[in-house]
């Protein structure tokens, strides 16, 4: 019964064009981190379940936001899609091919179409190489125009994420937060890729150039007609950029919808507290605020049945029993609840 | 009107190093008042957190030095200056008069120490307690801020806390003296908003209960909405703005907090609506802009502003350093100009970073 519920996650009806247009298709996807064990270990090895039988879809020039709290598993998640890990099981279709299982060299290839943007900038920017030499080195990679056409490409990349082109021959240190993350979106746009990860990409950034940022991603997916994953903790953020939203616990995604269904009627009750918990620049506006009890459970040892049923302020006995599959409650709005309505 | 238990005037620390002096906190000039919660927003190197460390005196020197101004902390007997004290006198106010606590509870709770060890050592230092009844009182510290079977987690240490917890404990700590103000630097910023959302819960219950000032620092205007009373903007070292929270929030005055409010993508408000950022970057503190130091950066500036504008007051209790204060409406007005905006924008290549001021003629 499960199962097939899940399976129907995947024909899940979407606001653009259905899954006909969908970009990258992913299904029971799992990723498992054994850890411990070993030869001389004290304690017998875990099986850290981070993302633990997710399935959705993004539509090709969509943004589909992936938000939750530290530990859930969501940047693993957007890891294992590009194949930086490999998956435990299930399957990832990007542009209609299975990638979960493809040799190194295949994925090269694939690997083309889609880029990914992190955190931290100052960390995923070579502290030794010039700006130019960064965004150039994917081209080098794949051996894509001459010498000079690939100069004007990184020139031209520049002044697409509003940096000056002189800049090229400076080193990431000398950059702010902000130029530096451009710096690295410049060099995800290198190889014209379809979809774009963007995992956690502003929450480095100060709020000024943190809208800096936001508009500048948009302002691309526009001119370049880029799908975005766009990866983050902050909902406000995710809700401002994305056009559709997934909410993620403890490695399982629990509610998926469009962006304004999910901040404005939220139907799961971790999303709903989620929501409640978000402060909002209104002084005065006291809202019914919902606490949760407790942290976020170890996913090394996942509660039984529905995961958030110790933290739920609707738990019934039976949530702890049965694992609730993700179900349609209204068109294109699911939820893995039993009692959510 | 109660008592400012805790009043800074012309505060200015400064920061030697080899590239020059760096103005970290120029002239800076606020009060707390008994029990009140006060907010200090901004973003990241505008000395919202030296300001902080100064009151504290905890500024590491070198390479820094408060040059001037003097920090008055009044616990209604008498009233001293925090900067003329010598330093044994002021390990007696801190940690007992003044409490502190960090963005980031694992580097500020000693990882070799019990949890029952560092709540107990400013007890028996401060308080003049017995072990025993540090201990005791400890216990009910640990119960007070929200930690389950309190008694078994004094003898655990600081890593067997979730984040949370950590920072309940520093909680913990810094009210266990009773002290009349609480500094809180970025409390919850590494903390995830369920938890983040007790944790002020918690901070705002202490101070209805106990009466304990706070003095909270963050960048999250969200957060500053939900618990201060009053607001304090920084710029560049400068308090740029300051006020009542619901004035501030629903009517700034500087340019800099109107551009701050606009810039933070909101719940549920139109949530397709491009936010419009804050062209360009904050200034380099090592060589401040002369005049208004927003001046770079705003979209009104005019010639008075290579002047350096007073913080003025703007409308009653609501003081702006600003020539030209928005006036009422400010953000109504920003939002209806957007739209014609982000045409220009759109059309303008320029993303304001490298070049602010062919995107502020875009803008106009």
């Amino acid at each position: 019964m499960a199962t097939e519920r899940t399976a129907d996650a995947s024909t899940q009806p979407t606001t653009k064009s259905g899954v006909a247009g969908a970009i990258l298709d992913v299904q029971h996807l799992k990723k498992h981190f054994r850890v411990g064990g070993g030869f001389l270990a004290r304690r017998s090895a875990m099986t850290i379940r981070a993302v633990d039988d997710v399935s959705f879809s993004i539509v090709r020039g969509e943004t589909f936001g992936l938000v939750g709290e530290s530990g859930c598993g969501k940047t693993t998640l957007g890891q294992t899609i590009i194949r930086l890990y490999n998956p435990t099981s299930g399957s990832i279709n990007f542009n209609g091919t299975d990638i979960s299982s493809l040799d190194a060299a295949d994925m090269r290839k694939h690997r083309r179409g889609m880029q990914m943007i992190f955190q931290d900038p100052s960390a995923s920017l070579d502290p030794r190489m010039t700006v130019g030499s960064i965004i150039s080195e994917p081209l080098n990679i794949f051996g894509i125009g001459s010498k000079e056409e690939r100069r004007e490409r990184v020139r031209e990349l520049l002044r697409v994420v509003g940096l000056n082109s002189y800049f090229v021959n400076r080193y990431p240190h000398e950059f702010s937060g902000g130029q530096r993350q451009r710096i690295g979106i410049a060099r995800a746009l290198a190889l014209n890729p379809e979809l774009i990860i963007c995992d956690e990409p502003v929450s480095a950034l100060d709020v000024s150039i943190q809208a800096q940022v936001l508009n500048l991603l948009r302002k691309l997916q526009g001119e370049f007609n880029l799908t975005y994953l766009f990866i983050a903790h902050n909902l406000a953020v995710v809700a401002h950029i994305s056009d559709r939203v997934g909410v993620m616990y403890l490695g399982k995604l629990v509610e998926i919808g469009e962006s304004r269904r999910i901040t404005e009627a939220p139907k799961h009750p971790y999303t709903q507290a989620l929501i409640s918990a978000v402060p909002i620049p209104v002084p005065g506006r006291q809202r019914e605020r919902l606490i949760l009890e407790g942290d976020v459970p170890s996913p090394a040892n996942p509660p039984s049945g529905c995961r958030f049923h110790p933290r739920c302020p609707i738990a019934r006995p039976d949530c702890s029993e049965v694992e609730p599959a993700l179900r349609e409650l209204e068109p294109g709005h699911w939820v893995a609840c039993h009692y959510a309505e | 009107m109660a008592r400012n238990v805790l009043e800074v005037n012309n505060l200015k620390t400064q920061f030697f190093t080899r590239a020059g002096i760096v103005y970290a906190v120029d002239g800076v000039s606020f009060y707390v008042g008994e029990g009140e919660t006060l907010g200090i927003v901004g973003e990241s190197g505008c000395g919202k957190s030296v300001t902080a460390t100064s009151i504290m005196r905890l500024i590491p020197s070198p390479p820094g030095r408060i040059v001037e101004g003097e920090i008055l902390l009044d616990d209604g007997k008498s009233r001293v200056d925090v900067l003329s004290l010598s330093d044994s006198e002021m390990r007696h106010i801190r940690g007992n008069k003044l409490a502190m606590i960090f963005q980031d509870p694992m580097t500020s709770l000693n990882p070799v120490l019990s949890i029952g060890d560092q709540l107990t050592e400013p007890l028996i230092l401060h308080m003049g307690m017995s072990r025993r009844e540090a201990h005791t009182r400890a216990v009910e510290l640990l119960k007070r801020v929200g930690i389950p079977a309190a008694e078994d987690r004094m003898t655990a240490y600081p890593h067997q806390f979730s984040g949370g917890m950590r920072q309940r404990v520093m909680i913990a700590i810094a009210l266990s003296c009773n002290p009349q103000v609480l500094i809180a630097d970025e409390p919850t910023t590494a903390l995830d908003v369920t938890i983040q959302a007790q944790i002020l819960d918690l901070m705002l219950h202490l101070n209805q209960e106990y009466g304990t000032a706070i003095i909270l620092i963050t960048h999250d205007l969200g957060v500053v909405a939900e618990v201060c009373e009053r607001v304090n903007v920084m710029y560049a070292g400068q308090i740029v703005e300051t006020g009542s929270a619901n004035d501030l929030f629903t009517n700034p005055q500087h340019p800099y907090t109107v551009g701050l409010m606009n810039s933070v993508p909101r719940i549920g408000i139109d949530v397709k609506e491009a936010l419009s950022p804050i062209p360009g970057l904050p200034p380099d503190l090592l060589a401040p802009p002369v005049g208004c130091r927003f001046r770079p950066r705003c979209r009104f500036r005019q010639e008075k502003c290579e002047q350096s504008p007073p913080l003025g007051e703007v409308a009653p209790g609501q003081w702006a350093r600003c020539w030209f204060p928005q006036g009422v409406g400010a953000i109504a007005r920003e939002a209806e100009a957007r739209g014609t905006r982000r045409a220009a924008e759109r059309a303008s290549d320029a993303d304001a970073v490298t070049a602010p001021a062919s995107e502020l003629d875009a803008g106009s």
